[in-house]
């Protein structure tokens, strides 16, 4: 059992049907609640108060694009170290590390299964957990 | 019961959601088709349009496979890739190489027959119960 189960997920994406698909098939996951933004900067307003524990981030998006909108929400108190993973169709292996390096945990191609979103993003957290766990036990 | 309540209700949401995309499909085709040629036919710079154009066709190339339409995302992804280089040509001020101008006009062209190829007739898989 995670000790810290998956309860707030803020969903960034400026394509109103993959962000629709996207929030109905988080919100079928038990437990989560969702938080649906339309754009980078729609985003950075409203994670404060909604304090995800983790953050779908779209990357290509106008304006405040998906690297744009991590590097604002670093600096956002509360969320200076939230996972996020970026959901994009541009998944070369370059290109992933890349992700990587701007901070991103974990990256999901598009186009993706709606059915099987959740189950993907829950084993994303799951596997967050675990080395959470792992590196506290290599600390004590 | 309850995840199975769950992934019924999901599954018929997520059918909804793909019928209204599904009906709205060919009219975004076609419009993309002929913005890309009405664009090409002004043979003038028009980065604000290009910009715009590549977006739809990134959205389309996006949502096309998760909505049951691959081919939307194969053709749609073309036309973007194809748009995105001729936005580069531009930057550099130097004029539209025949052969950009030529496989951005086919790739629109493509994705603009999809509209007429029964897409909107595309079946959708729905678990049956218990399945």
């Amino acid at each position: 059992v995670n000790p810290n189960p998956l309860e707030r997920i803020l969903l960034v994406e400026d394509d109103p049907d993959i962000r629709t698909i996207s929030l109905f098939a988080l919100e079928a996951v038990d437990g989560v609640t969702v938080k649906a933004c339309g754009s980078g900067a729609e985003a950075l307003g409203e994670a404060p108060s909604f304090a995800p524990q983790l953050v779908l981030l779209d990357v290509m998006m106008p304006e405040l694009d998906g690297p744009a909108t991590l590097a604002g929400l670093r600096h956002l108190p509360g969320l200076e170290r939230t996972p996020v993973v970026f959901m994009t169709a541009k998944v070369q292996p370059e290109e992933i590390v890349r992700y990587k390096a701007l901070g991103a945990v974990d990256v999901i191609a598009k186009p993706f299964d709606a059915t099987t979103l959740g189950e993907v993003v829950l084993s994303i957290w799951e596997r967050l957990a675990a080395a959470d766990a792992e590196a506290e036990t290599g600390e004590a | 019961v309850a995840d199975e309540d769950r992934r019924l209700q999901l599954s018929a949401r997520l059918e909804d959601l793909r019928r209204g995309f599904t009906a709205n499909l060919p009219s975004r085709l076609l419009a993309l088709r002929s913005g890309v040629l009405a664009t090409l036919e002004g043979g003038e710079p028009a980065t604000g349009r290009w910009s715009a154009l590549r977006g739809e066709a990134h959205r389309l190339a996006g949502a096309g496979t998760t909505f049951g339409h691959p081919a939307v995302t194969l053709a749609a992804a073309e036309v973007e890739r194809c748009i995105g280089n001729i936005e580069k040509i531009e930057t550099n001020q130097v004029a539209w190489p025949p052969g950009l101008v030529a496989a951005l006009r086919e790739a629109a062209i493509a994705l603009g027959g999809l509209a007429g190829t029964g897409v909107e007739e595309t079946p959708v898989e729905r678990p049956e119960p218990g399945a």
